[in-house]
């Protein structure tokens, strides 16, 4: 029984000590926004030599957002002889290939992908699409986003430093007065993007290539073997893969770009499951290439693995949660006494690694957004619903790999209602 | 006794509980900030933007019937009172205090001052050390040495500054822009712009580079350095400093972690991206953008980009321009910009 105990004093521990370093990892990429130099972001730039681009859409059953983003694809401010829209009608059994041929028998840059033989799924869509792509850039936007009219422009500026493989923009909610749930995930991405992916920027870390309202060097990614049809979350691993090989995954603060976040509870727990399964077999196959990587500074590997670890460590913070009540009624807490216990309050205050409430507050103090700060406390209800989903979809990524099998893609609801308002 | 305190301590410890939350649900059920972050759907980048949107806001005050001489109200930042002339000679010490739109040529003395921003249809002279808000301008602008401007200053014309001027945020013009020595800047635009040309004159443009501007797509790594003399065809990234010797020729982009050291005589078909100083050497020409987060120094006759084309060059924490350096398209700092 004394060793059971030992065990579990010692993995509390560790627990909090993780808990901290992601606290102090959050809290320095605060202090860096708020503080620190901003690097300078490429937008600037004026050239006249634009390079090709090919836009990627995959879309499975999207007839309710479809329309919205097509006309606004139709309004890019990008010369019509740079420029292609590639949708990628994926296996879709509602009105979107009627729709796709609608727009591209209008507009001759539309070039629609019907894909109705092979394996589904985004990876899948996007591996043909790309082969298919004429564009020296590929630039890619889920059905549910509206691109403005610059945003080309912005995203591929970035491929003028030759280091760069990838592109990220920054993702804006625009259904945010729908409900409680909407209110809450605009506050994750805001601190998400506004104060952790551009801080990640200027430190010269791993900013994460997101999957959409971004772009990559497609020759660059071909070479690489394309995407990883086994794996969720594509975005991830293409993150890594290029980061191993290299190349720099640059974020552009300034490429913003509307989405529709999820308006249910049930619909957000598959979202973040999908993604906490992808990540976590990312993280499997990338943890030790991304040590043994040649092209990565020392800190740029620390930020690498605690990005590459983030969806592990909710299980480990629901197992020490168990511990820690465990030993609280086996009378075996007071080992926590004086610095201790602040640290363990500190640590446990955090409420996790998804964008601590300081990072969350000061985004929405960058952002003019300040009213909105007063949800923040409520964020405790996402943190625990997160660590929940999190948790099995890492048990779902042990299994996918275990069991070496194929993943099936299952796309997020969409509802349609931002696209409605015309934001 | 024992029972109500136990009441007490419940219903306070819910409300403590509950605290944090009830700004929160005000806040949810008044949605006083439930707006999406505003994104501008139809924003596009215009590189004059100051000139053009003053030049659309003073011809939708005055449409349909145009601008009649006289004194109007319009709508800027605030109501302001606008003076419409035909032409005008502002003498010495003079000060005009009204948003000033001159159908023809204006003509200043030294030292005059104007307190708003000006429209000219024609052509502008600036007398020495005046001090001017904004202004554009239809056709060409001489601005004498010593002149201040407080904001912008835009030409459809050529846009040529005297010595020890102070440019604002933005100067740009539609055609050359020359900058005298000792003038200090944030951002320029012309085609092309030339850094220490005498004032009154703007130098012809020059021939084309002798290298092709196509790059190649191999890449090398970690190279410190390049041999004068020496064709590089590749790519060059280096998480170190680099350094190119005299008239070497790089046709790729170079991307440093440390600084860009480039000789005299060196041509670079593609781009450069430095994370810390780029020295340009006399006589070497970048044929696309060159970036850098510290400081930019090209040294004299250097050339940034090609006649006909737009590129840039940023150096973040300042740009210091020589005589005869040209740039075609634009030159930005969050810095000090300088020409000397």
């Amino acid at each position: 029984m004394e060793m059971a105990v030992l065990i579990m004093k010692i993995y509390l521990a560790i627990t909090i000590a993780i808990m901290l370093l992601y606290a102090v990892r959050h809290l320095i990429f605060t202090l860096n926004r708020l503080f620190g130099e901003q690097r300078a972001d490429y937008h600037d730039i004026l050239d006249s030599d634009l390079r090709t681009v090919s836009v990627l859409v995959p879309m499975h059953n999207e007839e309710k957002v479809a329309v919205a983003i097509l006309e606004r694809l139709i309004r890019l401010d990008y010369p019509p002889d740079k420029l292609e829209v590639i949708p990628i009608n994926d296996f879709s059994t509602d009105r979107t290939p009627t729709i796709l041929d609608d727009y591209a028998a209008r507009f001759s840059f539309i070039r629609p992908l019907h894909r109705s033989e092979g394996e589904r799924g985004k990876p899948a869509a996007l591996n043909e699409a790309m082969l298919r792509a004429t564009g020296e850039i590929i630039v890619v936007f889920d059905a549910d986003y509206l691109p403005p009219r610059n945003i080309i422009h912005n995203i591929v500026v970035g491929f003028n430093d030759p280091e760069v493989g990838a592109v990220m923009g920054r993702v804006i909610p625009m259904n945010v007065s729908t409900n409680m749930l909407t209110r809450l995930l605009d506050l994750e991405r805001l601190g998400g993007y506004q104060v952790d992916q551009q801080a990640r920027y200027n430190l010269k870390l791993i900013p994460q290539y997101g999957g959409t309202v971004g772009g990559f060097r497609r020759t660059t990614v071909i070479d690489l073997g394309g995407f990883d049809t086994r794996v969720l979350a594509e975005d991830t691993d293409l993150t890594y893969r290029l980061s191993i090989n290299g190349w720099k995954v640059l974020y552009a603060n300034r490429a913003e770009c509307y989405e529709e976040v999820p308006e249910t509870w049930k619909v957000r727990a598959q979202q973040i499951r999908r993604w906490s399964r992808g990540h976590n077999v990312v993280m499997f196959k990338s943890l030790f290439p991304l040590l043994k990587s040649r092209f990565l500074s020392g800190r740029e590997k620390l930020d690498g693995v605690l990005l590459l670890v983030t969806y592990f460590i909710p299980l480990i913070l629901l197992l020490g949660l168990a511990d820690a009540m465990a030993l609280f009624f086996l009378g075996e807490m007071q080992i926590f006494a004086g610095v201790f216990f602040l640290l363990f309050l500190g640590a446990y205050n955090t409420f996790g690694n998804f964008a601590p409430f300081y990072e969350v507050g000061t985004a929405c103090f960058l952002d003019g957004a300040t009213k909105r700060i007063l949800l923040l406390p409520f964020l405790i209800f996402v943190f625990f619903f997160n660590m929940w989903h999190i948790s099995l979809g890492f048990f779902e990524a042990i299994g996918d790999i275990l069991a070496i099998r194929k993943t099936t893609w299952h796309k997020t609801e969409r509802f349609g209602n931002g696209q409605q308002k015309g934001v | 006794m024992h029972m109500s305190l136990f009441t007490i301590i419940c219903i306070l410890f819910f409300v403590f509980c509950l605290l944090p939350f009830v700004t929160g649900l005000r806040e949810f059920s008044k949605k006083a900030d439930a707006e999406p972050l505003k994104i501008n759907m139809d924003y596009l980048r215009d590189p004059r933007y100051f000139a053009h949107a003053f030049k659309k806001i003073l011809t939708d005050s005055f449409s349909p019937q145009g601008a009649v001489k006289g004194l109007r109200l319009v709508g800027l930042s605030k109501q302001e009172a606008v003076q419409v002339v035909d032409s005008a000679t502002v003498s010495g010490g003079g000060v005009v205090e009204d948003v000033y739109y001159v159908k023809g040529n204006l003509e200043s003395a030294e030292k005059a001052l104007f307190e708003k921003e000006i429209y000219v249809g024609g052509t502008a002279t600036i007398g020495e050390e005046n001090q001017l808000r904004a202004l554009a301008c239809d056709g060409d602008i001489r601005i004498a040495r010593g002149t201040k401007i407080i904001r912008w200053i835009d030409a459809e014309g050529s846009l040529v500054v005297g010595k020890g001027c102070r440019l604002g945020t933005s100067a740009s013009s539609g055609q050359g822009l020359a900058v005298g020595s000792g003038c200090s800047f944030k951002r320029l635009y012309g085609f092309p712009v030339v850094a220490g040309a005498a004032a009154g004159n703007l130098p012809p443009t020059k021939d084309a580079a002798a290298v092709d501007p196509i790059v190649c797509e191999c890449i090398e790594r970690d190279r410190e350095e390049v041999q004068p003399y020496e064709n590089v065809n590749c790519n060059i990234i280096t998480s170190h400093s680099l350094t190119i010797g005299d008239h070497a020729v790089v046709r790729g982009h170079i991307k440093t972690h440390g600084k860009c050291t480039i000789g005299a005589g060196v041509t670079i078909a593609g781009n450069v991206f430095a994370e810390e100083e780029v020295q340009i050497g006399p006589g070497s020409r970048i044929l696309g953008n060159l970036f850098s987060q510290g400081q930019v120094v090209c040294n004299a006759e250097a050339t940034i980009g090609l006649a006909g084309k737009t590129k840039s060059l940023i150096g973040k924490k300042g740009v210091v321009l020589e005589e005869g350096v040209r740039v075609y398209g634009q030159v930005l700092t969050e810095g000090e910009g300088r020409v000397v």
